[in-house]
């Protein structure tokens, strides 16, 4: 019964040093942590709407909308003043190695202005070549209207990446799919007010 | 036993990937290319080198019964709080290793270590193993690596080394080269050995 005691102790001593550190570590990088992502998110924005880049007086509006419950879009609305020059939003595609993130930029015609991968876990030397500027700038321009969504072997418009048919695929299925949520939306992105300055 | 002994015995006599075959999992999932390997190896030893001093220090604190789920709680906790700030404060790297970092809690070396040696030995020979295993895992996944990288991909590090218009042999870095290129270099380890103790 001694010995029991002693070995709880010992463990819930140690559960505690481990749980006191990390919370401290926690607190202590929480703030650094969520300025690194909201830069990473603002660098994406603007490598997909390089207008946004040049001039940092614009306004961004966060508009996070939902299709179905806690399938939510995140959008940016880029303005300058009340002129609304475009909007950037993020889409999420499954790949072969699992889920590809990527930002896309559309202007007022609702031309594609880029396309960024954010995050992918492809194959090395192969879907992971979906990162390379090959393949994602010739989406700029790009529409819906003119725009056969197809890879090329099908007859479409879309270069894919060789020995990569289902990240390429993936990709191209995400925007296409993205830039029809959008026209469907579009109204209640572009009359959304500012939230907060970006 | 110096420190000395302590440290070079991770590089080639009981080197943790080839002669103790540990941690074998990361080993074949991340050497994909010698950038991971780098990575990969360096965050592993910088985890390694702060469960010894921990474990070391504490281990006439921790009763024999109960070591397990101890150590399991102290690797964790040094792997979260690194991972936390790196982050924080080193997000590039944060972004390359990112999958990689919780990694390191499963992988069997840290723990082999902290049962087998750090357990056991003064907190200066802990360190001299961390540092010396840590060293010798780095060179063996960078060993592997290049291998990987160099076949399927023509490259090294990213930068193109092979002839032009060498056609790359995808399979290495898909995971059957991973196999292959580990079986042969066990293979060699062994056989070296071998002849050296005949």
């Amino acid at each position: 019964m001694r010995e029991l005691l002693k070995l709880s102790l010992v463990l819930v001593i140690i559960c505690f040093g481990a749980a006191l550190s990390l919370a401290y570590v926690f607190n202590l990088t929480k703030e650094p942590i969520a300025y690194q992502q909201h830069l990473k998110k603002i660098r994406a924005i603007n490598a997909v709407f390089p207008a946004h880049a040049d001039a940092p007086g614009l306004t961004m509006v966060d508009i996070p909308l939902c299709e179905k419950e806690q399938q939510c879009r995140q959008f940016y609305l880029i303005k300058n003043n009340d002129q609304v020059l475009g909007t950037a939003f993020e889409l999420t595609a499954g790949g072969y190695g699992g889920t590809i993130s990527l930002m896309v930029g559309v202007d007022k015609q609702q031309d594609i202005t880029g396309i960024k991968i954010i995050n992918h876990a492809e194959t090395p030397g192969l879907g992971a070549n979906i990162t390379k500027e090959t393949f994602y700038t010739q989406f700029s321009k790009k529409n819906l209207a003119d725009t056969t969504w197809k890879l090329k072997k099908n007859g479409g418009d879309i270069d894919q990446v060789s020995g990569a048919t289902i990240s390429s695929t993936a990709v191209m299925k995400a925007v296409y799919d993205g830039l029809v949520f959008y026209r469907g939306n579009k109204e209640k992105i572009l009359s959304a007010r500012p939230n907060k300055e970006g | 036993m110096g420190f000395v002994h302590e440290f070079n015995k991770g590089i080639i006599k009981e080197n943790p990937s080839f002669r103790l075959v540990l941690g074998i999992c990361p080993t074949l999932a991340v050497t994909t290319s010698v950038e991971n390997a780098i990575g990969m190896g360096l965050a592993a030893t910088f985890v390694l080198l702060g469960s010894n001093i921990f474990i070391s220090l504490l281990r006439n604190f921790i009763p024999d019964k109960v070591r397990i789920p101890s150590f399991i709680v102290i690797i964790s906790t040094f792997v979260t709080i690194t991972d936390l700030i790196m982050a924080a404060y080193a997000p590039d790297l944060h972004n390359a290793l990112g999958i990689f970092i919780p990694l390191i809690v499963v992988n069997c070396i840290i723990m082999g270590r902290a049962e087998a040696f750090a357990s056991k030995a003064p907190l200066g020979l802990s360190i001299a193993d961390a540092v010396g295993m840590g060293t010798g895992f780095t060179l063996a996944l960078v060993l592997i690596g290049s291998i990987r990288e160099l076949f399927g991909n023509g490259t090294l590090l990213g930068f193109e080394v092979m002839f032009a218009g060498y056609p790359p042999a995808v399979i290495m870095i898909l995971p059957p080269g991973a196999f292959l290129t580990m079986g042969l270099l066990l293979g060699l380890f062994n056989y070296i050995s071998r002849r050296k103790a005949s």
